[in-house]
């Protein structure tokens, strides 16, 4: 039973660790406009079919196929950007923005179809398939890679945001977007550059998952929501609560799995339920006070 | 003719609706393919979901993406219940329609205080929980091999209902459900869920239980999701999990934006035309998902009215509406209050404490309001004036220290609770009920007031109707007394800002309050106004209601106070009539201080 929870605690990192990195993309974008690209899950997918093309099809280094998705993805996020959020968010209807990026989700998963098939692609992973044992529990090198590799880059992310002077200037718009204006700061700018982050993110997490999953059209949906509720569980503006929601998420889906793989399905959405019945803004969200 | 029920709809109506009526239920008749009296069928019950759905959207704001989920338990309920046990559709429909209305009563549990996308991965979560459970509970609901052999009806005689006769079951379900939509919706009912919209806190200072609104409208919607889940899980006779999925709850609320969302024929609309058009385009199926993103693409963009309501905005239209009916001002709609009580203070604090943080707003405040007077109660910026009226309203629980209301000592009243004990307030930072008229907002302000409930106007009821009227009538009166009665149809956004804040001391003064707290009624005011504003607190205080006023402009709380109060950092400094708060130095240093300190930063 101990080595049971021991490999589930290690798969759920591997997971999770995605789930948080899909999420810190909710996070940048989120803090600049209150908006979300709800297809986040979509553009993971297309990150790993275009990894699928540079590594299985074309054959070229794996980390040429990272670079390329990243690459491919953060113009796909400027294009977002202009396409549905610019266009929605002034709207009377304040969550307009979700119906229009998933719009474009739907879009993208016909377009996923026609170009790489509707089937399921295997993705060899660059690191080989030899089980290495940690304790008692198998763990392949790709979710040790995942793990390391999605950490880090959240962490990088915060570096960026608070260090960087472009990230600075994203921060500061994301506390006070008019302030920032005056202080010169090109507001519009800074947010097509969080929802350039943001699809970036995806396309990483796309890339890194291939190899333990498959990768095929319809592969984003469920990581896409399950990162979303993530970010909620953590608190949207807490992106060390994101970090923290997005294992805790993994994990708790791969101890439940252990008791039913069929609770596992559902146990993440029954959670996020129960939480924001007590904490509306998540576990460690701010607490809203609205001055009156 | 004027019946007890449905008392406001003239013969006209009737004779429309029978037309309606008429022409709905003909079409199986005049096109008799089989596969077209199906897609009417679907077309007809997809309506009834995306009205329930445009309740929640339209006149709540709320965004519901899990709306699948509940239309799964309404289908489920009733599929299981006559596969199962063999139960009647009769029976298994009602009690799959009113699973439905507890399921989404349960749902309203988290998502009362979730707001924006919080409130988004709520109903979110909940659709996925149900599409989980549909795919794969399979000893409840056998998955994707469905459940199949659901009857249909059956009629008295024993029979099952043709499709025709099943169309025009759903048919006249469907007429009966927008029309009593159209009923609530244009009652109180949907003032006070617009209201709601507009702003949760002023409407709980009218005495308005935001969360218990919020949960009817849950409700109802639900109710509507859940019939329209019944009548599909009747049509053909099988269902499986394949269909309750996101893209159905996202399909659902595709529909009532591309119609129009709060428009109530909007729905009807959007979900005719959004759910024809996998039938129109049947031979393109390759390109279906790029024609159904496209067309919500373009639907969110370029129409966020959605069909109807862009419809609506065309001026030849405006101008095509009836204008409203004259309004005769009720007289003695002042005359509420009752004689001041002796000695006893009205609202009292004791001791007050409260800490935002670390910060103390206020400190150990005591203050007592005498009975019909005009409390001034003044001090710089960030003094705790705000904090104060927070507190005594009940949006703020007191960190220690004790209010009283009449004597009694007060144990965490919500704001809604404070208004049905008579305390009321305007706002500092104007707050007003959205797209709602000037008329309606003071409506809204007898909530407590107004007997008929929901099933009163569900049915229009001749009660009901009759209410209405007479209180429009005196919220004609209240306008008047604050002088904007001749812009009583207009939305109140329109109004210039000074006449805001007017409407929202008639709005306050329809909860016939005893204590009225006004929170800078004239700040950004015109000097014309506030004369005007001087003589309304002078009115309100002759007619025996206690206010207490917060302001910066000296000349008008000198002017009409009674007693003030002087706060500085958190702490009552002085207290007496205005000459002798005047001559404290205290206060003269207070305000001295302050200025100075400006003057040297």
């Amino acid at each position: 039973m101990l080595v049971k929870i021991w490999q589930a605690l290690l798969s759920g990192l591997s997971v999770g660790s995605v789930y948080a990195l899909i999420a810190q993309g909710y996070y940048v974008t989120y803090i600049t406009t209150g908006a979300l690209n709800f297809g986040q899950g979509d553009f993971l997918m297309i990150g790993a079919l275009f990894g699928v093309t540079c590594y299985v099809a074309l054959g070229l280094p794996y980390a040429v196929a990272v670079v390329g998705a990243v690459v491919l993805l953060s113009m796909m996020g400027a294009a977002l950007e202009r396409i549905a959020i610019r266009t929605t968010l002034r709207h009377a209807l304040s969550l307009s923005w979700v119906l229009s990026t998933v719009a474009v989700s739907i879009i993208l998963r016909n377009a996923a179809v026609q170009i790489w098939g509707p089937e399921q692609i295997k993705f060899p992973s660059p690191f080989g398939d030899q089980v290495l044992h940690i304790g008692q529990a198998g763990i392949f090198p790709q979710e040790l890679f995942i793990i390391f590799g999605s950490i880090g880059t959240v962490l990088l992310v915060q570096f960026f945001l608070k260090r960087a002077v472009l990230g600075k200037a994203l921060t500061a718009v994301a506390y006070n977007r008019n302030a920032a204006a005056v202080m010169g700061i090109n507001v519009q700018r800074m947010i097509v550059l969080a929802f350039v982050l943001s699809s970036a993110l995806a396309g990483l997490g796309g890339v890194l998952i291939a190899p333990i999953t498959f990768a095929w059209a319809y592969m984003g949906t469920v990581p896409g929501i399950k990162a979303f509720a993530a970010a909620i569980i953590g608190g949207l503006e807490n992106p060390i609560g994101i970090l923290i929601g997005g294992l805790a998420v993994g994990v708790l889906e791969q101890f439940f799995g252990i008791i039913n793989s069929n609770l596992k399905e559902g146990i993440t959405f029954l959670f996020v339920l129960l939480i924001l019945a007590v904490r509306p803004t998540g576990l460690m969200g701010r607490k809203e006070i609205e001055k009156v | 003719m004027r019946l007890p029920v449905f008392a406001q709809t003239q013969p006209k109506d009737w004779f429309r609706f029978i037309v309606v009526a008429a022409i709905v239920l003909a079409l199986p008749l005049v096109f008799r393919d089989p596969f077209f009296v199906l897609v009417l069928q679907s077309l007809t019950y997809l309506f009834i979901v995306a009205l329930g759905l445009d309740i929640l959207v339209g006149w709540t704001g709320q965004i519901s993406l899990g709306h699948a989920g509940l239309y799964a338990i309404g289908a489920y309920t009733s599929a299981l219940l006559s596969t199962r046990a063999g139960w009647p559709f009769w029976i298994t429909a009602p009690i799959g329609v009113a699973l439905t209305g507890v399921a989404g009563a349960l749902l309203a549990v988290p998502s009362l205080r979730a707001k924006g996308p919080y409130l988004a991965m709520v109903t979110l979560a909940f659709g996925f929980m149900m599409e989980v459970t549909s795919n794969r509970w399979q000893g409840l609901t056998n998955g994707p091999m469905g459940i199949s052999g659901i009857p249909a009806p059956t009629l008295p005689g024993g029979e099952e209902m043709t499709p025709t006769q099943y169309f025009w079951l759903i048919g006249v379900a469907a007429l009966l459900c927008q029309l009593l939509a159209n009923n609530l919706l244009g009652s109180r009912v949907g003032r006070t869920l617009l209201a709601l919209r507009g702003s949760e806190i002023a409407a709980q200072s009218v005495g308005v239980n935001v969360y218990r609104w919020k949960l009817l409208a849950f409700v109802i919607s639900s109710v509507y999701a859940g019939l329209g889940g019944v009548f599909f899980a009747h049509q053909n006779g099988f269902i499986n999990s394949d269909t309750f999925v996101f893209a159905l709850s996202v399909s659902f609320l595709t529909s009532v934006l591309m119609g129009g969302s709060g428009t109530l024929y909007g729905p009807l609309v959007g979900s005719v035309i959004l759910n024809l058009i996998p039938t129109v385009f049947a031979r393109l199926h390759e390109y279906h998902l790029y024609i159904y993103g496209g067309i919500i693409l373009v639907t969110i963009i370029f129409l966020p009215d959605g069909i109807v309501g862009s419809l609506l905005k065309l001026p030849a239209l405006r101008r095509w509406r009836k204008p409203p009916a004259q309004i005769e001002p009720q007289p003695g709609a002042l005359a509420f209050a009752k004689p001041p009580s002796a000695d006893q203070p009205v609202i009292e604090t004791r001791d007050l404490t409260r800490d935002f943080g670390g910060i103390r707003a206020l400190n150990r405040v005591s203050i007592a309001v005498r009975s019909g007077i005009v409390h001034g109660l003044i001090g710089p910026n960030g003094s705790g004036k705000s904090t104060l009226v927070n507190v005594l309203t009940g949006l703020y629980p007191p960190s220690s220290g004790e209010v009283l209301l009449q004597g009694k000592v007060l144990r965490r009243a919500r704001p809604h609770q404070m208004a049905g004990l008579g305390v009321t307030r305007t706002f500092q930072s104007i707050r007003l009920f959205g797209e709602l008229s000037v008329l309606d907002h003071v409506m809204v302000g007898y909530h407590l007031h107004l007997r008929a409930g929901i099933w009163q106007h569900l049915l229009q009821t001749r009660g009901a109707v009759e209410e209405e009227f007479a209180f429009r009538r005196k919220a004609m009166a209240l306008l008047q007394f604050v002088g904007i009665a001749e812009r009583a149809h207009e939305p109140a956004r329109n109004l210039p800002y000074g006449q805001q804040r007017l409407l929202e001391i008639a709005r306050a003064l329809a909860l016939q309050p005893r204590l009225l707290l006004l929170d800078e009624p004239a700040a950004g005011v015109n000097p014309t106004e506030i004369q005007r504003l001087t003589k309304i607190i002078q009115e309100i205080r002759n007619t025996g209601v206690t206010q207490v006023v917060i302001e910066h402009h000296m000349e008008l709380i000198m002017g009409i106070s009674d007693v003030v109060s002087v706060l500085d950092f958190g702490e009552k400094i002085a207290e007496g009539t205005t000459a002798e708060v005047q001559r404290n130095p205290k206060v003269i240093e207070a305000y001295l201080g302050t200025e100075l300190e400006a003057a040297h930063a």
